[in-house]
């Protein structure tokens, strides 16, 4: 009963708003555009750059199929309490891949969750953290991509339920979620604090999984990072704030760093589940440096609860 | 080499863990759930007791104590090589981790186990020999990887 009046709920919703929602993407599209024309006019992407940025932004832990998929050639089903997604290929195949795209056209799609032909992507692409990606990082990831090797992998559609299988409905849940707003460096806190914060919230996207949805899929930013019941796979993702019984108040900035390169906690064990790709593919690539600068950042997390 | 006395305790318990185990495997009844419970107890202590030996690794390396180095390697070798006894069929009820999927690739599971017990046995030899190296995440990760291994096929998120 419940989930039917959730379900009336959602369609009246999506509805009335899709009209309104329709009118207000022609608009923001039209001044990303612009801004992205006028920057790319003085800067040129680094593929060498882009290596490393494709380790920063974790881009294979879910375009990547495990056991001997081709990188970045298209990834695992993303089951989520919504359906199943199928992350696409992103090689610069020019059918099944990214090939066709342009600058512009990768710009918006992350930094402003639209397909090059304006249709909106469901957030289990984190575009609500991609987009706040310098504009920088985000051509250097392109030239990268531009520069491996292309493979022909058509991925499936994804398979979600009614009413999320309306992709129109995203219109509605971006007027009412997505925050396009880029917070300033703090100029009271470190180099590498602001590092760590523009990793961790940009990037990185560590709260795509690390913080808790509301029952639309949005993120919980006023609980960011408490951990999350229900993550990919369905599975518990544990508190990452200063929390001393679920989080990591007693472990130390250096046992941050560690966990991040090798995934060993200061209890002696070793991480299990999703997080060991995101090890593998993404933390334990980066620098030292920005390890650090992660660790600087999540420990000055306030304890904030798991639900 | 003097084995200190927690070694030979340690390595008692395991042994009392794994007789345990062998009990059950042995058995043809299907052992009682307090049996059970009293399995996956003793099998937890057992793992953390490892997860102990690897911060002890850790410290040795960094602190350049070979024979410490060593022994710790050698009590996390020691269950390692338990480890297929110490997860019979039945045992992936009540308050363990353990995921169902142990059971329906035994055979990579317990490759799985070989593969820590090798790297725990490497680790050992390196620091008898003297060429251990110095970078304790270096030599940490080399058993790490095994443990993330098979944690990652075959153990159950932590409940929230």
């Amino acid at each position: 009963m419940r989930n039917f009046l959730l379900i009336a709920f959602l369609v009246v919703i999506v509805g009335t708003l899709v009209l309104g929602g329709i009118v207000l993407r022609q608009e923001d599209s039209r001044d990303y555009e612009t801004a992205w024309r006028q920057f790319t006019e003085n800067a040129k992407g680094d593929a060498e750059r882009g290596a490393y940025t494709v380790r920063l932004a974790g881009c294979a832990t879910c375009h990547t199929a495990p056991k001997g998929g081709k990188f970045l050639a298209g990834g695992r089903e993303l089951k989520s309490p919504f359906g199943s997604f199928f992350p696409p290929n992103i090689t610069p195949d020019r059918e099944t891949g990214i090939g066709d795209w342009s600058d512009a056209d990768f710009a918006l799609a992350l930094h402003h969750g639209k397909s090059p032909d304006g249709k909106p992507y469901y957030p289990a692409f984190p575009y609500t953290s991609y987009t706040r990606m310098t504009k920088q990082d985000m051509l250097d990831l392109k030239a990268y991509l531009n520069s491996i090797e292309p493979v022909r992998n058509q991925v499936p559609d994804h398979n979600l339920s009614f009413p999320f299988s309306v992709r129109a409905g995203m219109y509605v849940w971006r007027a009412l979620f997505f925050d396009t707003e880029v917070p300033l460096p703090d100029p009271d806190e470190s180099a590498a604090w602001n590092r760590g914060a523009y990793i961790v919230n940009g990037p990185g996207h560590c709260g795509e999984c690390h913080t808790p949805r509301n029952v639309f899929g949005a993120l919980q930013r006023d609980r960011a990072f408490s951990g999350n019941p229900k993550g990919p796979e369905n599975k518990p993702v544990p508190n990452i704030t200063g929390h001393a019984k679920r989080g990591i108040k007693e472990w130390s900035a250096d046992d941050v760093v560690t966990f991040l390169q090798i995934g060993f906690k200061p209890d002696g064990d070793f991480a299990g589940g999703a997080m060991t790709d995101v090890i593998d593919d993404a933390t334990g690539k980066l620098t030292e440096a920005d390890q650090a600068a992660i660790a600087t950042y999540l420990k000055s997390l306030p304890a904030i609860p798991a639900e | 080499m003097k084995l200190s006395s927690t070694i030979v305790k340690r390595t008692l318990s395991a042994i009392a863990v794994v007789a345990v185990g062998v009990a059950f495997a042995t058995a043809g009844t299907s052992p009682s759930d307090a049996q059970m419970n009293e399995l996956t107890k003793q099998r937890s202590g057992a793992m953390k007791s490892m997860g102990g030996n690897m911060k002890k690794l850790g410290a040795a390396v960094a602190g350049g104590d070979n024979a410490a180095a060593a022994a710790a390697a050698a009590a996390v070798n020691e269950v390692a090589s338990k480890i297929p006894s110490l997860f019979p069929e039945g045992s992936g009820t009540g308050e363990t981790r353990a995921k169902p999927e142990i059971w329906q690739d035994f055979a990579d599971f317990r490759s799985k186990a070989n593969a820590l017990e090798a790297a725990s046995a490497k680790v050992v030899a390196d620091a008898s020999g003297g060429s251990l190296g110095s970078d304790p995440k270096a030599v940490v990760g080399s058993i790490g990887a095994t443990c993330g291994a098979c944690h990652k096929a075959y153990r159950a998120p932590k409940p929230e």
